[in-house]
């Protein structure tokens, strides 16, 4: 068994969840997380300047344009400006982290759905982990192995 | 590769991202979480209260600096209140580390091989 992370942005999530329906994965948990990669350290980016966005920015961040072009003067940012974090310079964008636990063999359809619904070819698409998993027990039946998957 | 989920207080947090950033290991996901710990949550009077806030720091590293990354959040996550943990109440955190077979990012996913076959 192994355990998919992907970590995709908030506007792919419907588009993965229908891929991943079409293919017979249904019920997958999607995390609120922030996140940022190898390399958007410090304040390279124009998120950057506006320090952490954490989880209570990001309703201000529907329907605005998420690029990393350097900003231009005078431009409103989004972002909040009252974040306690603002300070801080870390980048930390918005991202929704999907789990999924799966049989072995289904590992390469999932993530080939997982990268058709989600690349679109702009930067920051977000990233793929696969993880051993030894066990997985439902709540309810409690059976082990590979039944539980299904 | 390996995947530290370090679960540390949310005082903590900016730390343990200074030192990460200068020892260059700089991507990372960060989840929000509530957890009791080994304390079960802090009792105030007769009131019990599990429900501790704690962030989640979920970092893949390379094999040869994991050894690194988890002694720089090891030094940087106790330099918070100290008051606190002293007293025995409220631990500093915990770090697991578990395997990660692949990594690849979506948009060039191509470039690390591995199980993908195109």
């Amino acid at each position: 068994m192994k355990q998919i992370l992907a970590i995709i942005r908030d506007e792919q999530v419907g588009q993965t969840t229908t891929a991943l329906a079409k293919i017979g994965i249904r019920g997958i948990p999607f995390l609120y997380v922030t996140g940022r990669g190898g390399r958007q350290k410090g304040t390279d980016s124009v998120w950057g300047q506006r320090g952490a966005l954490n989880r209570d920015c990001r309703m201000q961040l529907k329907g605005k344009e998420r690029s990393h072009r350097p900003a231009v003067p005078g431009e409103e940012l989004p972002g909040d400006l009252s974040s306690p974090e603002k300070e801080s310079g870390y980048c930390f964008l918005p991202r929704r982290m999907l789990m999924i636990i799966a049989d072995d063999n289904d590992v390469e359809v999932i993530v080939q759905a997982i990268l058709g619904a989600s690349n679109t070819g702009d930067q920051g698409k977000g990233r793929i982990f696969i993880c051993p998993i030894i066990s997985a027990i439902p709540i309810s039946s409690g059976e082990t192995g590979e039944k539980s998957l299904s | 590769m390996k995947m530290i989920w370090a679960m540390i207080r949310p005082e903590s947090v900016q730390p343990v991202i200074t030192e990460l950033d200068n020892a260059g290991i700089c991507g990372m996901t960060r989840i929000n979480g509530t957890g009791p710990g080994r304390d079960w949550g802090i009792t105030p009077g007769n009131i019990q209260n599990p429900e501790i806030p704690k962030e989640i720091l979920m970092i893949v590293v390379p094999d040869a600096e994991v050894a690194k990354a988890v002694m720089l959040i090891r030094a940087a996550a106790k330099t918070g209140p100290k008051n606190i943990a002293e007293e025995g109440t409220i631990d500093y955190g915990n770090i697991f580390v578990t395997y990660v077979e692949e990594s690849f990012p979506i948009r060039t996913p191509g470039k690390t091989g591995g199980i993908l076959k195109t």
